[in-house]
């Protein structure tokens, strides 16, 4: 592996290529994390609004007019009615709770990915480890939040295993090219 | 020297709207799934507040964008790619003026009053209920659709020259990657 540093820009000098490639990649994975986490964290919240099961057919209309805007007929308004009754039915309220908690830190964590993903592109020497330690934070969530949905039920299964996975794959698959290339360019001791 | 990239105020809001951005199409497509009442309500707020609040934030970072000026881009960079960027960055603030702005509308025709974090009353429901018009609210409704699909093709073609001046290690990512 070639050296740390690169080429001269100035006032501050260019990393490696790999931390580039994998700081971009870790950047823009963390945008899409940060967001589709705050959307998740929502839909915790909002399936867990103490509505009983008697109130939930006032709760769940299909308006004509309203539905004629939207260009959806009242058979597909029916269909949604339908789904969201299947999540609501189906879900553990300690499910809901522990997804919603997995939301937040999955927010925080992914916010800081996508800093130390810069700090990779921009080159700190700090960055390898720093993008490690939020790796392996967001590792961990996908783990337990994979386990719950796993234990949870086969319409959890799914709704949310399959992203699960995704996002598993993907942090162990870029914590350890990291890794790889930071210990096997010799950064540990100098860096 | 000065510094090659964008100032830290501008990176900051950059990925802020980013972020919001991509939020505002996933949380969009889930709220349009859910039926009218409460459980439609909160992220239906949510939707409409972030895309006001967003207003404000795009057109600060227009302002701050050349608060420093960034440097010059490298000479390398050929005439056409620079018009290229140039245009694709010009067209994604009109579009995400043209979103905002035509949602806004869409909802002030809608009858429904307008308030901004649930604090700030924008438009109250008497004035909501005498503006109702159906017709401008499906009008303004559309474009704020097809305008939304075109920013998302434009986000897409911006990130792939991201991606292109990454893999190119040209500088010119730095200019916005950086901390």
């Amino acid at each position: 592996m070639s050296k740390m540093h690169t080429v001269d820009e100035g006032h501050r000098s260019i990393g490696p290529v790999w931390a580039e490639w994998i700081g971009v990649l870790a950047v823009l994975l963390g945008a899409y994390l940060t967001a589709s986490s705050s959307i998740h964290t929502i839909k915790q919240y909002v399936y867990a609004l103490p509505i009983t099961a008697a109130q939930r057919a006032s709760e769940l209309k299909c308006p004509k007019d309203e539905l004629i805007e939207e260009g959806i007929t009242v058979t597909v308004c029916k269909q949604m009615q339908a789904s969201i009754e299947t999540i609501l039915v189906t879900t553990p309220k300690w499910f809901l709770t522990l997804q919603f908690w997995l939301g937040v830190e999955g927010i925080v964590l992914a916010a800081a990915s996508i800093w130390a993903g810069m700090a990779l592109v921009d080159w700190r020497p700090w960055a390898p480890r720093a993008f490690l330690t939020v790796a392996g934070g967001l590792i961990l969530l996908e783990l337990i939040g994979l386990v719950a949905s796993a234990e949870s039920g086969p319409m959890i299964r799914k709704e949310y295993l399959w992203d699960y996975l995704l996002w598993l794959a993907l942090y162990i698959a870029l914590a350890t090219a990291v890794f790889a290339a930071w210990t096997g360019s010799g950064g540990t001791s100098s860096d | 020297m000065s510094k090659p990239g964008y100032g830290n105020l501008t990176v900051l809001l950059h990925w802020v709207i980013a972020i919001a951005i991509l939020f505002l199409f996933g949380i969009a497509w889930w709220m349009l799934a859910i039926p009218y009442g409460d459980y439609r309500y909160l992220p239906y707020q949510i939707h409409k507040n972030l895309g006001m609040t967003l207003i404000v934030v795009v057109g600060l970072m227009v302002f701050f964008r050349y608060r420093p000026r960034p440097g010059r881009l490298p000479e390398s960079m050929p005439r056409w790619m620079h018009n290229l960027a140039v245009a694709d960055h010009v067209l994604m603030y009109a579009l995400i003026f043209t979103v905002c702005l035509s949602g806004l509308l869409s909802s002030a025709f809608s009858g429904w009053g307008t308030t901004l974090w649930w604090s700030i009353t924008l438009i109250p429901d008497p004035i909501a209920h005498r503006w109702e018009n159906e017709t401008l609210n499906i009008v303004f409704g559309q474009i704020h659709v097809y305008a939304s699909w075109v920013l998302l093709a434009l986000l897409v073609s911006h990130i792939s020259g991201a991606v292109y001046h990454a893999f190119r290690r040209d500088g010119v990512l730095r200019r916005m990657f950086r901390v």
